[in-house]
């Protein structure tokens, strides 16, 4: 069976998705028609068939995790908070930057990337409004940091998620695996960032007066308890041996029932878009499996790490690494998951730590390569601030050469492969 | 809300104020494409069945095939098929433009050049997929089903060329500008 014409309905998906011609679920929704109908048609697989290569168990997590935030995001508890500890800070700039990037991180921990970015620079640029400080380094080392939280968690993104579902990972194992490397990670890019930024961290601070947030503390309270619950129930889920999706769905319905909004809106407010791309690249995934198009990857990269486990982690890394600076993490995460799962290893924590640290670290090294940077620009720019896009670079540029570097170093002593 | 599509200026024929409606002009260049499309279908078959009714008859003292009447009607109906033809293409490239403004309205931010010609070849690949995965469903169609395939293939790459050349255009129209700061940078 020649492959080429599937390797090109993938090609098509990600030139759709790159150059944002449809949006990414339609893109994907396009390609994984196209695939089925050559697969149908070349007799190599039913409609039925292409329809179990949709990983349900994927799509629930991502719901259910989905559910959560939007219910805690609605109840203000992340806003709350980031003004709360803001505030405190203010006066002092260097301070306010790592407060800034860890917030950013941890909150992107939870939140999706935008969400998390659009929290953290409307505080900034309220404190740049107000005269308080100038917002472009905090900002744009928010938006770097915003792309590094969220690896180390099951829940952390959506490819974390699919990684995890089918390397087999608990979510405390998935944490024990990686989320030691983003802590250490935290403070190597703060470093680099300080060290870059350092003559333009300025903060007033005294009289700038963020604005006050109407949200009741028993909202508030309501939020933090619905998120200790899912990661609770997520983290029970690893220890009584039932599914991490089923853990995600019973906290989406508790939130649901507890908190008390208008189902309905919450669900128009899920990111549907993500929801079905995830969905039709699993179908185009498993059509190219079914028809061995991965399998030259898979081959050369077996062939290049000449039976070394280590080797194998570290092309992982540095291959789905490379792809991310160029391609959107979902498209890295999905297309490299079934090249992991063919290399002939039979412990292979290393490889998908390495993949899960490869497709979500490519991210700020171009400011193509990364939505929250573009987003981070246009926001700066809508408020009068000059930024010049080659400036991000040369920031992003370093910084992920220091992430995949450091990440490196880590495999190799975590999973004891020196 | 209509978006205006900074048209360029056109002149002669099927002429459009400049600053017209996107989607007006989208559909008054590709109508115009298809009516020229099917004139010049219309004398290519005139030129397969006509000029055998004229077989037979010569000019006397010219020499051949200038001297044969159903050649020279052949080459008469011909000329005009591709004439028509030609307009027909050119009026499908001129639809490209507004199209493409229309296109981004729907899906999105307006496109750089670079954006512009990676779409351009999402677009051709789409093209030249669906063609391919559309062919099996002629088989149901016996003797008819090679004419449903060319036809398949003709759309297909007509699309293709059009992209292409739209993404030809593009780059030529970048590379053009930067070209020519650069020049003005030297020059200074």
């Amino acid at each position: 069976m020649d492959p080429t014409k599937y390797l090109l309905g993938y090609l098509l998906v990600v030139l759709l998705a790159v150059s944002e011609a449809f949006p990414m679920s339609l893109s994907a929704m396009v390609g994984a028609a196209l695939l089925v109908a050559f697969g149908v048609s070349d007799g190599v697989l039913s409609f039925s068939e292409a329809l179990s290569f949709i990983d349900l168990e994927l799509l629930a997590l991502l719901v259910g995790v989905m559910i959560v935030v939007e219910v805690v995001d609605r109840c203000g508890t992340f806003r709350y908070l980031a003004l709360k500890v803001v505030r405190r800070v203010l006066k002092r700039p260097v301070l306010l930057l790592v407060v800034a990037g860890l917030m950013s991180a941890l909150t992107s921990l939870l939140l999706s990337d935008e969400a998390a970015l659009l929290l953290i620079v409307a505080i900034l640029l309220s404190l740049g409004k107000a005269g308080a400080l100038d917002p472009v380094p905090f900002a744009v080392s928010s938006a770097i940091m915003v792309n590094l939280g969220g690896t180390g968690t099951l829940v952390g993104s959506v490819p974390n998620m699919a990684i995890g579902i089918r390397a087999g990972f608990s979510f405390a194992e998935f944490a024990s695996y990686l989320l030691p490397c983003e802590f250490a990670l935290y403070g190597v890019t703060l470093a680099l960032l300080y060290l870059y930024y350092r003559g333009k961290l300025q903060s007033s601070g005294g009289e700038a007066e963020l604005e006050e947030i109407e949200v009741s503390r028993v909202d508030v309270a309501k939020g933090a308890f619905l998120l200790s619950l899912m990661l609770a129930l997520l983290i029970a889920a690893g220890i009584a041996d039932f599914p991490a999706s089923a853990a995600a769905l019973a906290s989406a319905v508790v939130a649901l029932a507890l908190a008390g909004f208008d189902t309905l809106e919450v669900f128009q407010r899920l990111d549907w878009d993500t929801v079905f791309f995830t969905a039709a690249f699993t179908v185009i995934i498993g059509v190219l499996e079914r028809v061995e198009a991965l399998k030259g990857l898979a081959l050369w990269l077996q062939g290049a790490a000449g039976g070394s486990l280590a080797l194998a982690s570290l092309l992982v890394l540095l291959v789905s690494g490379a792809a991310s600076l160029l391609l959107p993490n979902l498209i890295v995460a999905l297309s490299f998951i079934p090249v992991v799962e063919t290399l002939p290893f039979a412990d292979k924590r290393a490889l998908w730590s390495a993949l899960v640290l490869g497709a979500n670290l490519g991210g700020v090294g171009l400011p193509v390569s990364s939505f929250v940077i573009v987003m981070t620009i246009g926001a700066l720019r809508r408020e009068g601030y000059e930024i010049d896009p080659w400036a991000v670079t040369r920031v992003g540029i370093p910084v992920t050469a220091a992430w995949l570097g450091f990440s490196a170093i880590y495999l190799l002593t975590r999973f004891g492969l020196l | 809300m209509n978006i205006v599509y900074n048209a360029e200026v056109v002149s002669g024929r099927m002429a459009v104020s400049e600053g017209a409606p996107a989607a007006k002009l989208v559909r008054e260049r590709a109508a115009a494409a298809v009516a020229y499309a099917v004139v010049a279908l219309g004398f290519y078959l005139m030129s397969l069945f006509l000029p055998h009714f004229m077989s037979g008859v010569r000019i006397p003292g010219l020499p051949d095939p200038v001297a044969r009447l159903d050649w020279l009607l052949w080459a008469f109906l011909f000329l005009l098929a591709f004439a028509f033809a030609a307009t027909a293409v050119y009026d499908a490239m001129r639809a490209i433009d507004p199209l493409f403004a229309l296109l981004s309205r729907r899906f999105g931010r307006a496109a750089g050049p670079g954006k512009r010609v990676a779409r351009d070849l999402a677009y051709a690949l789409l093209a030249a997929l669906t063609a391919v995965a559309l062919a099996p469903l002629t088989e149901p169609l016996g003797p008819a089903a090679p004419l449903a395939r060319a036809l398949l293939g003709v759309g297909a790459l007509l699309v293709l060329i059009l992209l292409l050349f739209d993404a030809a255009k593009t780059i030529y129209a970048y590379v053009r500008e930067k070209v020519e700061e650069t020049v003005s940078k030297l020059a200074r």
